[in-house]
């Protein structure tokens, strides 16, 4: 075997240059996806590999990090299409008329555990126990800061779901948190474990 | 201009700024008059700062990152980029490179070292073919085999014990590897034999870059003596697969994940190949 010429190395330097600061994000998504590390470890390598292949061809990609995400979620779709389809089946456990409550009391209890340092923690909790539809909109643009169309692109879905989904998973996640600081109640977590791939 | 009730409903797409300018100037508008939904406003955005601060997603592990280093360097070897059109050169110019470029390939491939492990398995494997009575233990019964070997060498290969079709262990042998102990068992897999010889756990170097990355563990295919092997370790053992086909190195998942639930971990390596 020959080792790489010079333009192969050059080309796999800029490629990596301009797709591997996504990495972690990516990553993030994976998990989410598919719940957990090992096939998220698979899906972000097959994406990238994936995205190699066609940066060779389309060279004229302009927004690399919206593009790697649709990519993973296209892949996930083809590869884990029983589960993909399990992830879109998930019925959303939200009270869509639920009135309106402020975060005031929320910000306050907020503050007292930013002092105790548990903070970051509580939020993954929180995070993490949200449906997947709605984690995804949340991470997307609360993490990620894409906008409202290239989230609709990358879900593919309609924009005005993509509101919905967002102003659901915020709700909620305002939700979860007060009810665990404010009252110290465990809320159950909105998702249901999902069935392996057989 | 908008009510309470409209403004609460693109409370939203005001604060991740996704109104247009006309939308945006009669929400605030209403903001500046209205105190209640000001209150809100200002709660909500501190929320989000709040949520942009501290949801960081986790961080790949660093694992992840060096697997997908390792997956990039051999698809761009595999990958050969359209190359410059360069003027036609004369026919004697073009056999001179090609016989350099052979010559080179071929010195090449003879001076790239082979860690000693793969060399081990290789010889063992070719003197297994060479004298087929020469294992210690001979037997189709996969669990005395393991048993065997168990009391032989002090560890537990850790290999599937129900029946696969086309899989049938031939035997087994006690090997030294320097002062460790090693395990070469052999088995018919279809047609083609195949070895696969079992360490506790050793650090093996390539100076190849060929390297496949697959469920957080690294193989590493080679070509040695004419044989075709692959090397990878998990956190109980070191293994080396050895076969003249290369199909059979790697099919040879099934001596270790022969169950039906253990080949679902597998699924996807040969595309990965």
């Amino acid at each position: 075997m020959l080792g790489f010429d010079g333009r192969e190395t050059a080309q796999k330097a800029e490629f990596e240059d301009l797709t591997l600061p996504y990495l972690d994000s990516l990553y993030g998504f994976a998990v989410v996806l598919t719940g957990n590390s090992d096939d998220a470890h698979d899906l972000v390598q097959d994406a990238y590999l994936r995205a190699y292949r066609f940066y060779h061809r389309y060279q004229q990609v302009t927004n690399y990090k919206a593009w790697l995400f649709t990519l993973t979620k296209n892949l996930f779709i083809n590869r884990y299409h029983q589960r993909a389809r399990e992830v879109s089946l998930t019925e959303l456990e939200v009270e869509i008329d639920d009135p309106y409550e402020s975060p005031k009391e929320l910000l306050v209890a907020a503050h007292g555990r930013h002092e105790k340092g548990v903070f970051q923690h509580d939020f993954r909790w929180a995070m993490a126990a949200l449906p997947e539809k709605l984690r995804l909109a949340v991470l997307l643009k609360d993490i990620e800061g894409f906008d409202y169309r290239e989230i609709a692109e990358i879900m593919g879905c309609p924009i005005g779901t993509v509101m919905s989904r967002l102003s659901r998973g915020r709700n909620l996640l305002k939700k979860s948190l007060k009810d665990y600081w404010v009252t110290g109640m465990i809320p159950e977590p909105a998702h249901r474990p999902r069935k392996d791939l057989s | 201009m908008y009510d309470c009730s409209s403004v609460m409903k693109m409370m939203d797409a005001h604060l991740d700024g996704e109104l247009d300018v006309k939308e945006s100037l009669r929400v605030q508008t209403h903001l500046q008059e209205c105190p209640y939904c000001r209150e809100n406003f200002l709660s909500e955005h501190a929320f989000q700062d709040l949520l942009r601060q501290n949801a960081s997603p986790t961080p790949a592990p660093e694992f992840a990152r060096q697997c997908l280093s390792a997956a990039l360097s051999r698809e761009a070897r595999r990958h050969q980029p359209a190359r410059v059109r360069w003027p036609s050169p004369p026919l004697f110019a073009t056999v001179g490179a090609a016989a350099a470029l052979l010559w080179f390939v071929f010195a090449w491939s003879f001076s790239t070292p082979v860690p000693g492990l793969v060399q081990l398995a290789v010889d063992q494997h070719r003197a297994y073919l060479d004298h087929p009575d020469s294992l210690d233990v001979t037997s189709d019964d996969v669990r005395a085999v393991a048993a065997w070997l168990k009391g032989a060498l002090g560890f537990h290969p850790g290999l599937s014990v129900e029946p696969v079709a086309n899989l049938r262990v031939v035997g087994a042998r006690a090997l030294a590897d320097g002062d460790r102990r090693a395990a070469q068992l052999v088995y018919r897999l279809g047609k083609d034999t195949v070895s696969l010889l079992i360490t506790p756990p050793q650090d093996v170097r390539f100076a190849s870059r060929d390297v496949i990355a697959f469920k957080n563990i690294l193989f590493h295919p080679a070509d040695v003596d004419g044989y075709h092997t692959l090397q990878w370790s998990d956190n109980r053992h070191t293994y080396v697969l050895v076969s003249d086909q290369s199909k059979a190195v790697y099919e040879g998942c099934v001596i270790c994940h022969g169950s039906r639930q253990s080949r679902d971990t597998t699924a996807g390596f040969q595309e990965g190949i």
